[in-house]
Order: structure tokens, then C-alpha cells, then sequence
């Protein structure tokens, strides 16, 4: 029902759906006040016994209108309707039913309540075993529920950023405005940042004079002073969930949830937000009582029915009657009278206070025994046997201040029982979350004021900033006593406690019989708390509950900490705009878009795109591609982009002793304009890295990398030069971007090559050797690299560009190469030239392999200190047993090998104690007609020509291969001398 | 034979666009060079870059432009850069110059630059870039290396509202994605 | 979390690299007696304080240097930051 004199009745009317009905609300209404106002009673079925439940709260701590949102792919499930700001044609829907949320199939639940206590799962699902997954498990998760998924990809985008502040201000109620008005003055940067949609907290709530006026006056003027400040940012519709070490903490922003039109902005931002110092004036939450049937739509949070009368002039009920054991539970009698609206009732559990007010009826020292209306409150039982017809029951247990964000790091909770509230016990690091307000315990509002400028201008003097003055307010005066009367003594089974969760007072006897007292087993032995509200409204009663089975008080029962996220947060908005192709960025080679011309198919290595192959007309298999581009480069010559290969440029004094420190093998001796390989073991003595290095100068080295380790090989580098020997003078510097590398392979690569470099410099073998290099300049003055080594065996050479001239080089090889009828080559002609040659690459350098496994052993050099030299020497590593790098074929030429298969003896069954080696790499090589592989086999190089068996279990085939050498053409390596 | 040549092309190929009254370019340059200070040869290095530049060596994180409009700007203890936009004689005297006290390395196919301007500029940086942009932390003249969008970037503060990022070339595609994005977004 | 680099300030954690306890900067000498033991400790031994560590982190998206950090894992407080290199030799 809506008060039809409220000042929102003269805002903009809008259209809504729930459960498929035409509503209408106003702008400024959230989903739950215009449900009310709409007479809506039930929004929802509980979690396990699909009981009929209304909207309980007017906050972020509601734990029965969870609603779905939106159609189709952006449909969004267990949304809380009291967070939902009402915009022009918002769909929304009940969750967790059979049938309508009216009638319930599923709430069959409710009569077997007595089988489904706390411990259910744990005691009955268990046997048999097998049944769990495929038969007890999906119907429990059917049966207890929460919202569906759409299974659609959400289709809203998602951001991220970063915020920095002095001082965050969590809240904008009275306290959270008072704060950044005194800390604004100090000239650091403030942040406000409000979960609601409009600012002021609390107050928005309450009939509360400041300075002779409503408050919203006080609120406006702060506001418009704040927002004038070029130091203070105001972030609204905009929740803190988690607080983080060293002062970070997360928010999340409903940027334009609240937009009617699909915005092309994002729904959501995930703000990190960095500060100095946090203000938390996040406020108190209202809890329950425990008493029986206290779950029946119609039975709401005595503050929060407040909330939707005053804020909103929407109406559950007009015989209504309160519940307190507090003095705020009076409050919401009198402004609720005052509005002209039928109080039947007070019930304080408080035998030994006066009536607070005179007019209305009250019932001292009692409570209410029974409570009746399935589908809404009808009638109420008192202790005292009269029983009173109602529509709407306004309970208070009391208020809790609202500290989960001083827990998030571990900071435990203090009990006061002056005001029955769990205090902040310091939130595990030094002074950075202030609470403040209520969320401080401090509750009357003469008090937060006085208190609020004290903690502020304290703060404010202990960090030697000028001092402002502190704000004076006159303002109505308020008082607010609790007792701690928070449990029923009579039907457990039907009294709640966790309503997300459908936790009864039962439950919690139940734990306590069987043993669950500490309040870390009650809390998963009973799920009190577990559920998506984290038990905001819940948590004390569970505790209180304990305690009075324990026959002791709360503080010694302790609490539980809250974690984050404190609302729930979309997986959306984690990953942000990290989405798909976008999940990582996308680095492309310097010839990517000459490939790209060529139709090339392009394979992601590590954030790499890099061309596998290039198809020509009439090829329809990727080998036919590839056969014809190994063939034609080993015939002629075919040109590869290598530039990502890691690229470091090593200069200074000391270089050659830094090499010969991180390679196992030395680089002192290496001749200016020579080129060596080298291979990098970790200090653990397994093989890392190979790659060649190449010296330009005395002091002056280009080292390449394997592409997938050339980030972490710098790394360790860096590690070396400043950890290990920092008084070297070395300088290291990733230049794989700098310069476009190409592999130009095959007979007539030098021919080609001549075409390019500029006189006089000469490439002919005499002049430039295997293994020579040399900065030079091509096309008339480019400045470039040119290095005389081989991967696929044939006569080559790699050439260097800066790489804005990478693309033009690429274009311009291709096309001089025309008369030798050059070909571009991919990553699988290249891997299978270099199996064919027996290099070896990622698959047998794979943190598995040792230098002796790879048949490389007499790179280490034992004259000189190197990473991994000691450790290489251990005896595992060592012997003649050990599994060496060989090559493999079929002796059936037709048949094909597998990469992975484990080698076997003739007439030994494939177990893991007959295992003696693997194939690690396999082609099918075009230029031998058959297919070839690398692999580790014990003993390799002993048993050439012995046969044995390639097992693979997984495919279920068993191929006999042969042992041959591992490099299956020009093993003498004529061809790359030539 | 004709003579063969080839043809230079910049990572984003002059892009210059205008998104939501962000003005986003990319900056373009001649050439960009490393600079690394030889162990315990600070001193020495500081009077060739004066000598070199005419312009005294900068802090870490801070920069200098010299009259020929060439920036300077040191991001790690013993390590610097330097881009020259446009100076004709930069690769004939100045490189040399410089090559008597510092280890020198061409990088300059290596980065892609985007200069970043507009009222809002610092609402869009706030969507990738972690850093305080404050003027208080982070003055006209500071240069800061940073991980954006999960790129690597180094961050150059012209005037209030203006800056210029670096990111490594290969990835300037999602790196010009992502300032987009980021203008759009605001 | 933010760690306060000697030379840049508060930077985050994003920014960083982790590579755990401070001791793999003392590598043995490969002369020493037993040295295939002590290089044995040196790669896999740890100790796991809970309290003060001192562990090796890298600002691999910053200015590239080796930081030594001194981090209470209990409550995750930072009580000192250094470079590496200037720690080489001061401690052992």
C-alpha cells in the first residue's frame, strides 16, 4: 500500500514485472518498497522447506527476496530486491519454487522438516557411496536452491579500475558525511563511496531533526558542500566488499544497472580502491527474535518497516504490531502511528521498563508464543494467552553494528554488553579501518555526533594535519536501551534463526547434543551464517541460542568472522573486460600481416600469434602445406619469422664472465662475430633453456632464448646479475620486440641474401662461415643483423631488422626469392625440420631432462662455477642406465608414430617397471617418406638398431619402432658448412 | 638489378582518433634508445649526458626535453631512455656521443607510443593503470613503468591532462584496444 | 597488497614478481667441502616462519630490480624493503 501523500508519489511513475504481473512504482523506489506498495506478500520460498517468505529487510542484509533479474542471456539470479533501484520496464522473478511461488510443490519440505535437520547430508547421503554424485546430489541441489544460471555467455560488459585516496569513506549517513566534511578540510583526497543510490544512510530512513529542520536539509547542505571540493569523490550505488592488506579494499559499482536502455557502457565496475586510512560508517543491521512461525511473510525487521514507510510511504500492513526487546522498536511504533497507521500493539520482552509511548497498547515482559497465517500474518500469540490480529509484525532484536569489513583480515569481534553488540576488535592491521557511527556501537544520534567529531579530529591530530573545527549539530534527542532476550523457549523446530539458510533453534540444539558447541563447528555443522546474506540478521541469534545452551553469555561463546565478498559479487565483474580473445593480450610477429596476405594459419604460442602453416591453392590437409613447404626450402629456400625467440642484449665489461656463470659452457673465448649455442641447466641441474648467443663486440652479446621461456630467462638473469654477482658490470635488455628475426634456410638462402646485403660485405663461406655473425647494413643503409646458424640442417642464416622494417623485409625475401622459387615456412615445417635434423626443442628441453639425457653432457665445463654444475653431477643424472635422446622409426614405414608413447622391450608387458623411455617429439618427414621421431630411450646411444615397442595405452596402439641416431639427415652437418 | 627498399611502418600506423572527446594518437619517433649506466660510472655518465643532451641527467622517474624537443627519462637505477622524435643529426652525433659513457641499445621498432589527451583523460587511465595519478604523486614531468590491462607500460605525464604511454610493440594491437575501450567506457 | 620499493615508492603487488626466501642469495661456493650437500640445502630447503621472512620479490613490471622484503606472513605487515645488490654482503 502506498501513501499516497508521500513526496514520491510526485516523482516519475514507472512500469515493472514480477512473476510475469504488470507493477508500478516511482523513481526512487527499490524493487522491494514498490513490491509492498503493491500489497506483493510473498517473494520467494526458503532455501530447504520452501517455506513462503516475504520481503524481510529494506537492505543489503534481506535473506528472502532473492530475485532473478532480466530474460534471456542477461538474466541475473540472486539479486536482493531491497538493493534493486525500480527503473521503466525492470523484469524480475521468484526463485526457488515448483509450480508458482504461491503454490510450491517442493514445499512437501516443510512437512518433513523433522528428517531434514542440521547434519541431514552428512549422516544420510553417505551410503552408498556410489549413489552420491549421480542420484542424492542433483536432487539436493534441484531441491535446495537459489536462483538458475541462463548457461548463456552475460553479453554486459564488465570493468575494472583503480581509485586513490587519503581517506575512504565507507557510508554516507550522518557519521560517514561528518567524517569527510572534517577530513576534506585537511586537503587529502576523500572518497565516499555509498551503497545506496542516494546519500545520506540512515538518515533517509528517519523522521530525525538536525538544526531545526528534517534532516535531508543537513544532508543537502553537506552534499552540495562536498561535491564543491576538488578533494572529494562521491561514489554511489557503489559497495565495498572486501578489505584488503595494506590498505586496499574492493568495491563494486552498479554503473548502469539502474539504466533502462541497454547501455553500450559497463554494467559494472570492480574498483580497487587504494587509501591510507578507511572511515567505516557503514552503519548497524537489525536483527531478529527467535520465536515460533517467525518466518511468515509479513514479519519484518521493525527499522526496516520504518524504512519503507518514511523513505518510501509504501506499507506492508495497517494492523500492525511490534516485537522489541529494545527502545527502537518504540521508534518505529511512534513514526508508523504518526503517520496515521493502526498500531495494535508493543511487545517488549523488557519486563522492568516503562511504556514508551502512552498511546499505544503495550505489552510488557512478554512474548509471542505462536504466530498464524501461512501466506501472511494473520494473528499473534503472547506469552500471556491473548492473541491479537495483525497484518504485519515489526520485530527488533536489537542492532548490530555493521564491522564485516574488520574482519576480512582477520580482526575479531569484541562483545558490548552495554548495547548487545559485537564491537571491532581491531581489524588485523594498525589503525587502517575507523569505524565510526553505529558501526562504532555508538547509536543514539546526540552521541554520534559528539563521537564522530572526537574519533575524527583525534585522527586528524595524530596525523599532524591543520586542524578543522568541529561541527556542531543540534538535533533531536535519542535514546536506545537492548536486552539481550533474543531466543524462544517453546517449538524450536518451527522458531528460525538463519531464514537464507533455514536454520531453526532445533538445529542449533541438535549441533549442541552432538558435540558442534564452538562456533566455528555450529556454523558448518548447522550452515548458520553459510548462506549468501553471510547471516547479517542472523548470526547473534545463533550465538545467543549457544550460549543459553551452554549456560553462559555470548562473549564467551565468541563469534565467527565474516569474509568477503561482503554482498555477492558476479563472476562477471572479476573478469572484467578480460573476456574471450581478450582474456590475454595479443602479440603478433613484424610479419604477421605479409603472412596474413599469404592466407597463413596462425597458432597461438604463449600470447604469440605465429604462422603454422601456409596454404596454397588446392591443398586441403594442413600436411600437405607443410610437406610441400619443407620440401621446397630444403630444395631451395623457404623463410621463417623466428622473432619470437627471446632476444637479450648483454653488455658491459663482464659479460663473458656472466655467461659462462648461467651457461654451463664457456663464453670467454668466443671470437667477436661468432656465434655459439648454449645451454642453461637450473640449479637443481635440469636442462632449462638452449639457444645461441652471438658476440658482437668485447663487451657486447646477443643471447636468444626459447620463445616460451624468454620472459623467465630474463628474470633469471636479472637474478643472477643482482642477486649473485652484483659487482659485475653487466646490462641486460629484452630487445625481442626491437628487431624482426626471419630464418632464411635451404641451398639458395646465400644467393638470396646476396640480393640484400649492401657491398662490400661478403657472405660467402670463406668470409662468413657456420656459426658467424655480424651487424651490417641491407637495401642501402638498413641497419641489420645477420647470424650463420642453422635449426633446420640446411645452409642458413638468420636476419635482423628493426622491427618497423619487418614486415617490408618479409614481403621483399619473398618476393626476390621468386626466381629460386622461395617459400614461406610456419611453425610445423619448422619443427618438423628440426626433428628431422634432431635438435631439440621444448618437448625434449621440458624441466624433466638433464643435460645427459639430452646427450649434452660435455657442454658442462668443470673448470669454471655455473648454474646447476654441482647438482648436475648427482648420481641419478649419472651412469650408464640413463635415458638419452635417440631417434625413433616405424619399422613399418606405413605406420604412423605418436608423441607420448612410452618405450618397451620385445616381450615385456607396457607397465610403469617396464618402462625405458618416451617419444617426445614426432613428424612425418617429407624428405624421408616416412615418419620419424625423437624420444629418450636408456641407453640410446648404444642401441642403435634395436627394436622395441612405442606404447600408447591412451589410444590403445603399440607400434614397433626401430633405435636409429637422432639425426635423421646429414648427420655430419655438410650441408649447413656449405 | 633495381635497388631494393624497404619501407618503414610504425606499430599503429599513424592512428589518431578521437573517442568520447578523448584525443588518442599515436606518437611517433625516429628512434628510441637504452641507456645503461656502467657499474659505478654514474658520475661520469652524468657529464656525457649533459655534454650529449645539454640537459642534466634526470632522477629515476623523472625526464628532460631538450631544446631539439628529444626526451630523456630514467626508469631504473642504472637505466634510461631516450626518444627523439624528429632531430635529423640524433643517430649521427648524439648516439655516438652518448656511446663513450653509456651501453647504448636500439629499441626503437621495439615500443609503440600513444599520446593521450583530454579533459577526462585521467577517468580513462583510472580503467587499467594502477597507478596514483595525482599530481601531488605524480607530477608533470614523471615517468613511471606499469603493468596495464596486463601490458607493460611506461607512462609519461606532459602537462595535467596529457600523457604518453609506451607498451612493447608486439602487443600494441590489445594495447590500443585498451585505451579505447577505456575512453568509450567513461 | 603494496610494497614500498626503496627507489619508487608504494607499488602494487601486481607489478611484482615472488620468489620466496631471501636465502638462494647466498649460493655456496662449488669449491666448498660437501658441496653437492650444501647446494642440495640451497635448492630445496625452506624454512616456513610463521613472522618475519625475508623473501626475494621482483619488480618485473617496474624498474626490474630484486627486491629483499621483509614481511610478517602472520599479519602480512611489510617492515622493510631493500635492493638485493646493497644487501649482498651486509648479512649473512
Amino acid at each position: 500500500m502506498r501513501n499516497s501523500s508521500h513526496p514520491i508519489t510526485n516523482k516519475q511513475k514507472l512500469s515493472f514485472t514480477f512473476n510475469g504481473k504488470k507493477y508500478f512504482g516511482y523513481k526512487g523506489d527499490t524493487l522491494a518498497s514498490a513490491l509492498i506498495a503493491n500489497n506483493v506478500k510473498i517473494v520467494g520460498r526458503s532455501f530447504k522447506y520452501h517455506r513462503p517468505r516475504g520481503i524481510f529487510s529494506a537492505g543489503s542484509e534481506e535473506p528472502n527476496a532473492l530475485v532473478e533479474l532480466g530474460d534471456g542471456p542477461y538474466k541475473e539470479p540472486n539479486t536482493r530486491a531491497t538493493n534493486i533501484e525500480l527503473f521503466d520496464g525492470l523484469e524480475s522473478s521468484s526463485q526457488n519454487f515448483l509450480g508458482s511461488v504461491n503454490f510450491d510443490f517442493m514445499a512437501i519440505n516443510d512437512l518433513l522438516k523433522n528428517f531434514i535437520g542440521a547434519g541431514f547430508y552428512y549422516k544420510t547421503f553417505m551410503w552408498p557411496r556410489r549413489f552420491w554424485e549421480k542420484l542424492y546430489e542433483p536432487i539436493i541441489r534441484r531441491a535446495a536452491g537459489l536462483g538458475k544460471l541462463s548457461l548463456q555467455a552475460d553479453p554486459s560488459q564488465y570493468d575494472k579500475g583503480y581509485l586513490h585516496c587519503d581517506f575512504l569513506i565507507i557510508g554516507s549517513g550522518i557519521s560517514g558525511l561528518m567524517s569527510a566534511l572534517l577530513l576534506a578540510e585537511t586537503g587529502g583526497e576523500v572518497l565516499i563511496v555509498e551503497e545506496d543510490f542516494i546519500l545520506g544512510g540512515r538518515l533517509n530512513a528517519e523522521t530525525s531533526v538536525i538544526n531545526g529542520n528534517q534532516s535531508s536539509v543537513w544532508i543537502g547542505q553537506a552534499v552540495k558542500k562536498l561535491k564543491s571540493l576538488k578533494n572529494v569523490r562521491i561514489l554511489k550505488r557503489t559497495t565495498v566488499f572486501a578489505a584488503f592488506d595494506h590498505g586496499i579494499f574492493a568495491a563494486i559499482e552498479k554503473k548502469t544497472d539502474h539504466i533502462v536502455e541497454k547501455s553500450s557502457k559497463p554494467r559494472q565496475i570492480n574498483w580497487k580502491i587504494y587509501t591510507k586510512l578507511c572511515i567505516l560508517a557503514s552503519g548497524a543491521i537489525e536483527r531478529s527474535i527467535v520465536f515460533p512461525q517467525n518466518d511468515r511473510p509479513g514479519i519484518m525487521l521493525a527499522g526496516s518497516v520504518r524504512t519503507y514507510a518514511n523513505r518510501f510511504g509504501a506499507y506492508y500492513g495497517q494492523k500492525i504490531a511490534i516485537y522489541t526487546n529494545n527502545d527502537d522498536g518504540w521508534r518505529t511504533a511512534d513514526d508508523l502511528k504518526n503517520m496515521g497507521l493502526e498500531i495494535n500493539a508493543v511487545i517488549d520482552t523488557r519486563k522492568e521498563i516503562e511504556a514508551l509511548s502512552s498511546s499505544i497498547p503495550s505489552y510488557l515482559g512478554q512474548t509471542i508464543t505462536k504466530t498464524y497465517g501461512r501466506k501472511g500474518i494473520k494473528a499473534i500469540k503472547l506469552s500471556s494467552g491473548s492473541k491479537l490480529n495483525v497484518d504485519c509484525l515489526a520485530v527488533s532484536g536489537g542492532w548490530s553494528s555493521n564491522i564485516h569489513l574488520t574482519c576480512h583480515k582477520r580482526g575479531k569481534p569484541v562483545w558490548d554488553d552495554n548495547f548487545k553488540n559485537f564491537l571491532s576488535g581491531g581489524n588485523g592491521q594498525k589503525d587502517k579501518i575507523i569505524p565510526v557511527g553505529a558501526a562504532r556501537g555508538v547509536f543514539e544520534i546526540q552521541n554520534i555526533i559528539s563521537d564522530t567529531n572526537r574519533v575524527i579530529l583525534s585522527l586528524i591530530k595524530k596525523i599532524c594535519l591543520s586542524m578543522p573545527n568541529r561541527i556542531t549539530l543540534s538535533c533531536s534527542k535519542e535514546q536506545y536501551r537492548c536486552a539481550l532476550d533474543l531466543v524462544s523457549s517453546s517449538d524450536p523446530s518451527n522458531s528460525f534463526i538463519d531464514l537464507q539458510n533455514d536454520v531453526t533453534q532445533k538445529d542449533i540444539e541438535l549441533s549442541f547434543k552432538e558435540g558442534f558447541k564452538s562456533v566455528e563447528h555450529l556454523k558448518r555443522y548447522s550452515t548458520l551464517g553459510m548462506a549468501t546474506d553471510q547471516g547479517k540478521t542472523s548470526n547473534i541469534l545463533g550465538l545467543a541460542s549457544m550460549a543459553k545452551l551452554k549456560g553462559t553469555n555470548i562473549s564467551e561463546v565468541g563469534t565467527t568472522i565474516f569474509r568477503p565478498p561482503y554482498v555477492p559479487v558476479a563472476i562477471s565483474a572479476f573478469a572484467g573486460r578480460s573476456r574471450g580473445k581478450d582474456f590475454r593480450p595479443t602479440r603478433l610477429t613484424p610479419s604477421h600481416n605479409a603472412a596474413s596476405k599469404r592466407n597463413a594459419v596462425f597458432v597461438e604460442t604463449g600470447n604469440w600469434l605465429r604462422a603454422q602453416w601456409f596454404p596454397e591453392k588446392g591443398e586441403k590437409f594442413w600436411r600437405q602445406s607443410v610437406d610441400r613447404e619443407v620440401i621446397q626450402t630444403r630444395n631451395s629456400v623457404g623463410i621463417c619469422d623466428v622473432t619470437t625467440l627471446g632476444k637479450i642484449d648483454i653488455q658491459g665489461k663482464d659479460c663473458s664472465e656472466f655467461l659462462n656463470f648461467v651457461y654451463t659452457n664457456a663464453f670467454a673465448k668466443l671470437p667477436i662475430n661468432r656465434v655459439r649455442y648454449g645451454l642453461m641447466l637450473r640449479e637443481d641441474g635440469v636442462a632449462y633453456d638452449d639457444g645461441t648467443t652471438a658476440r658482437l663486440g668485447e663487451n657486447h652479446f646477443i643471447m636468444t632464448t626459447t620463445t616460451a621461456n624468454a620472459p623467465l630467462v630474463l628474470r633469471n638473469l636479472e637474478f643472477v646479475r643482482q642477486c649473485l654477482l652484483p659487482n659485475l658490470d653487466v646490462h641486460l635488455i629484452s630487445t625481442t620486440d626491437s628487431w624482426a628475426q626471419y630464418s632464411v634456410a635451404g641451398p639458395n638462402s646465400r644467393r638470396l641474401l646476396q640480393k640484400f646485403v649492401d657491398k662490400p660485405t661478403d657472405i660467402t663461406n670463406e668470409n662468413f662461415p657456420f656459426m658467424a655473425c655480424r651487424e651490417l647494413t641491407i637495401c642501402g643503409g638498413i641497419m641489420a643483423r645477420l647470424f650463420r646458424i642453422s635449426f633446420s640442417g640446411e645452409l642458413a642464416y638468420e636476419i635482423a631488422v628493426p622491427t618497423q622494417y619487418g614486415n617490408a623485409l618479409f614481403d621483399a625475401l619473398l618476393s626476390e626469392g621468386q626466381e629460386f622459387n622461395a617459400v614461406p615456412y610456419g611453425t610445423e615445417a619448422l619443427g618438423v625440420m628440426r626433428i628431422e635434423k634432431g635438435h631439440p626443442a621444448g618437448n625434449e628441453i621440458n624441466g624433466q631432462t638433464t643435460a645427459q639425457n639430452l646427450g649434452l653432457s660435455r657442454m658442462i665445463s668443470k673448470k669454471a662455477d655455473s648454474i646447476g654444475n654441482i647438482l648436475s653431477e648427482r648420481e641419478s643424472f649419472n651412469g650408464p642406465n640413463i635415458a638419452t635422446l635417440s631417434g625413433f622409426k616405424p619399422v613399418q614405414h606405413s605406420q604412423k608414430l605418436e608423441a607420448g608413447s612410452h618405450l618397451i622391450s620385445e616381450g615385456k608387458k607396457p607397465t610403469m617397471e617396464n618402462d625405458e623411455g618416451w617419444l617426445s617429439s614426432v613428424a612425418f618427414s617429407p624428405t624421408l617418406g616416412h615418419y620419424i621421431g625423437l624420444g629418450f630411450i636408456e641407453r640410446g646411444g648404444d642401441r642403435i638398431g634395436e627394436r622395441v615397442f612405442a606404447v600408447n595405452l591412451l589410444q590403445n596402439k603399440i607400434t614397433e619402432v626401430e633405435i636409429v641416431s637422432p639425426h635423421f639427415i646429414d648427420p655430419e652437418g655438410i650441408k649447413q658448412r656449405g | 638489378m633495381a635497388k631494393l627498399v624497404l619501407k618503414i611502418e610504425k606499430p599503429l600506423n599513424g592512428y589518431s582518433k578521437v573517442v568520447n572527446k578523448l584525443k588518442i594518437d599515436e606518437y611517433q619517433f625516429d628512434s628510441l634508445i637504452s641507456l645503461a649506466i656502467p657499474l659505478k660510472r654514474e658520475r661520469k655518465c652524468k657529464l656525457n649526458f649533459k655534454k650529449s643532451l645539454g640537459e642534466p641527467m634526470p632522477n629515476i622517474e623523472n625526464s628532460i626535453i631538450n631544446k631539439s624537443g628529444i626526451l630523456g627519462f630514467r626508469i631504473g637505477i642504472d637505466f634510461l631512455f631516450v626518444c627523439n622524435p624528429s632531430h635529423s643529426s640524433f643517430t649521427k652525433k648524439t648516439v655516438p656521443l652518448l656511446k663513450q659513457a653509456f651501453y647504448i641499445t636500439d629499441q626503437t621498432g621495439g615500443w609503440c607510443g600513444v599520446r593521450v589527451e583530454g579533459d577526462r583523460v585521467i577517468e580513462m587511465l583510472e580503467r587499467i593503470c594502477p597507478l596514483n595519478l595525482s599530481q601531488k604523486i605524480f607530477a608533470i614531468g614523471d615517468v613511471k613503468r606499469t603493468i596495464m590491462d596486463h601490458l607493460n607500460v611506461i607512462i609519461f605525464r606532459e602537462t595535467e591532462k596529457k600523457f604518453i604511454l609506451f607498451s612493447p610493440s608486439s602487443s600494441s594491437g590489445s594495447f590500443i584496444k585498451s585505451i579505447e575501450i577505456s575512453s568509450r567506457n567513461i | 597488497m603494496l610494497i614500498d620499493h626503496p627507489l619508487l615508492g608504494l607499488r602494487d603487488s601486481s607489478e611484482f614478481i615472488y620468489r620466496g626466501d631471501a636465502k638462494l642469495l647466498y649460493r655456496p661456493n662449488w669449491k666448498s667441502k660437501n658441496s653437492k650437500t650444501k647446494f642440495i640445502d640451497y635448492g630445496y630447503l625452506r624454512k616456513n616462519p610463521a613472522g618475519v621472512h625475508k623473501e626475494l620479490w621482483y619488480h618485473e613490471q617496474g624498474d626490474r630490480s630484486w627486491l629483499v622484503v621483509t614481511r610478517n606472513t602472520v599479519t602480512h605487515e611489510i617492515l622493510k624493503v631493500e635492493l638485493a645488490r646493497d644487501t649482498k654482503g651486509k648479512l649473512k
